[in-house]
């Protein structure tokens, strides 16, 4: 257990991660976050259990003895050292020979992306991709067993976030190092992770890939962490070994659901339909979907790659969410009626409660 | 009503450290009679003095070396309070706090009869009663507990986040307090060891008590300038010089400060 008995950012947890390997835990409370990393790091003691790390319990070792690095959100660079110097720090701490310390410096900055000449700069002289990069070197060249990486990206801006995250999951797969990510994101642990574990209230809640967890997660607050969503209001009955979906929300009032896409435990009664932006389409009559809804355009949002429309339907006073490619087959604009499908198959079923 | 505030202080600045200022200057350009010298007797005759430039730089010497050392040996006790915190860290920060608001005077006089009266006086090396040493000793234990508070605040300001960094890369206390913990507390640091020294220099119970007889510090020369009848205008004389001595150091602090800026 990691935190206090009142609050516990975990407990009862027990997850391995796989040589070389991305664990992403993602718990949405920032402080949670803080907690793990820093009892994987030697800053907090755990109140009970163990942290194996290649089969020995490193849980009382100090910091630094741990053969564990971590990046964390405000990367800690010391700003009075230049780029070199940050990154020959923990070399420099083993007494390591100075032009052995010069060469793996060089090497590990290359590796990472570092430009030569920012080498020699002070952090605050330094972009802020650089900057992590830089973190990241002096992470990586003390070859550390384990990688912690704790919100690394949150300080960054949007943009720069984004296109960072496929050069971090490249970083990981090129050092193979064993790696725990820490985030309160769980679209970036999504992009980065081998595997996850989503924790809420201190208790994990649900684990498995980034692909399962998208897809088939086990309520709304972990769909709603997941990315933008529609949860539509149906009701639920099994008919002929078939799970039968009856809300006003569908055309003709009705719809047959394929077993996988139900969880186990909703049989009959109130959910809620989980149906993602992306797989809602505009019907224009040519397309088969098994579900369409009547509604109106409400907003229109430009996205990187095409356009997320709000459409408010007629049938139920949800708002529904899609992603649309550009060109758009049909003009979007505010005020337009539209009808929306998407198919059984991009549908999973969740329970009203949590 | 802000800069109203500001005047007022200013004028509360004044009252309380100008208006003593000003007149220890007067006084200073009196001669013993109380008739007005606007010859400067007393400062020529103290300026081209070899007694007072010892006594002066006798003084600065020694406040030079109870500010080093008395820092130094603050730096353990404030990395306990500030970095490792903790039970020994916070009974460290009670101790000190309690020693540095018992004055010193009293401590010094204490342990002087503590010594006295036990075995220790009969243990100690004669040659160390009355000497430099000794008003080393007492300058360091007067002025150990306000530099490892002051020392840990300039550490306690450091980012935490550079603390855990720098121990997760493996750094040795030592080497955390070198290579993160000093460098990121200055000029706070420097500000200290100014402190102390200005403090240290204008020491004036120790010498008093403790005096080397060797060599006359400031202080003591200027208590003998005032014991005498007529000697008060060269005591104030000598106190403008020790202050002007003993701020020196604050003086470098603001000048480095305004051209690194």
């Amino acid at each position: 257990m990691v935190g206090s008995d009142a609050r516990p950012a975990l407990g009862g947890y027990s997850a391995t991660v796989a040589q070389g390997k991305l664990l992403a835990l993602v718990a949405p409370d920032g402080n949670a976050c803080r907690s793990i990393a820093d009892a994987m790091s030697g800053f907090e003691r755990p109140r009970h259990g163990r942290i194996l790390i290649d089969g020995k319990d490193v849980a009382l070792r100090r910091p630094g003895e741990r053969g564990v690095m971590s990046v964390r959100t405000e990367l800690a660079l010391f700003p009075h050292f230049s780029a070199f110097a940050n990154i020959a720090f923990p070399l420099e701490q083993r007494r390591l020979d100075v032009n052995e310390i010069g060469r793996r410096v060089e090497q590990v900055a290359a590796d990472v992306g570092i430009p030569h000449e920012a080498l020699a700069k002070l952090p605050a002289a330094l972009s802020p991709e650089i900057r992590l990069r830089v973190a990241l070197a002096r992470a990586l060249v003390a070859e550390p067993e384990v990688l912690i990486l704790e919100r690394p990206l949150n300080a960054l801006p949007l943009p720069l976030r984004r296109s960072l995250l496929p050069e971090l999951r490249r970083l990981q797969r090129r050092f193979a190092i064993t790696t725990l990510l820490v985030s309160d994101d769980l679209g970036e642990a999504m992009t980065l992770s081998d595997s996850m574990s989503v924790v809420i209230d201190g208790s994990e809640v649900q684990s498995g890939s980034a692909d399962q967890i998208y897809a088939r997660p086990v309520s709304v607050a972990i769909a709603r962490l997941a990315g933008p969503c529609n949860l539509i209001p149906v009701d639920v009955d099994t008919r002929d070994g078939k799970t039968v979906l009856i809300g006003t929300a569908l055309r003709g009032g009705t719809a047959a659901l394929p077993r996988e896409r139900t969880p186990i435990g909703i049989e009959s009664g109130p959910a809620l339909m989980l149906v993602r932006p992306l797989a809602v389409r505009l019907f224009l009559g040519i397309r088969r979907f098994d579900i369409l809804v009547d509604g109106t355009i409400a907003d229109v949002m430009p996205e990187a790659n095409g356009a997320r429309i709000r459409v408010t339907p007629e049938s139920f006073p949800q708002d529904l969410l899609a992603d649309i490619p550009l060109p758009a087959p049909t003009p979007l604009e505010p005020g337009r009626a539209v009808t929306l499908g998407w198919n059984r198959g991009d549908i999973f079923l969740l329970p009203v409660t949590g | 009503m802000g800069s109203a505030l500001a005047y007022l202080g200013a004028a509360a600045q004044i009252g309380v450290i100008g208006a003593p200022l000003g007149l220890v200057i007067w006084m200073s350009l009196q001669d013993p009679r109380g008739q007005a010298d606007w010859s400067l007797a007393s400062w020529r005759t103290i300026l081209v003095s070899q007694e007072a430039g010892f006594a002066l730089a006798y003084s600065a010497v020694l406040g030079a070396l109870i500010a080093a050392l008395s820092t130094l040996l603050a730096i353990p006790f404030a990395y306990l309070i500030a970095v490792r915190r903790g039970r020994a860290g916070r009974f460290a920060l009670a101790f000190l706090l309690m020693s540095w608001f018992l004055d010193p005077g009293l401590r010094i006089l204490g342990w002087m009869q503590v010594i006295k009266t036990t075995t220790l006086f009969r243990l100690m090396p004669d040659a160390l009663q009355g000497s430099l040493a000794a008003e080393l000793v007492a300058g360091i234990h007067a002025w150990l507990p306000a530099a490892a508070i002051l020392l840990a605040i300039g550490f306690a300001r450091v980012p935490a986040e550079f603390v855990a960094a720098a121990r997760e890369c493996g750094a040795s206390s030592i080497s955390l307090m070198r290579r993160i913990l000093w460098p990121q507390s200055q000029p706070w640091s420097s500000l200290v060891l100014a402190i102390v020294f200005c403090g240290a220099t204008g020491n004036f119970l120790e010498p008093r008590l403790l005096g080397s007889g060797m060599f006359e510090q400031a202080t003591e020369w200027l208590q003998r300038a005032m014991e005498s009848e007529v000697g008060w205008p060269y005591a104030s004389t000598m106190l403008i010089l020790l202050l002007l001595a003993a701020t020196f150091p604050l003086l470098l602090l603001v000048l480095s400060a305004r051209r690194r800026s």
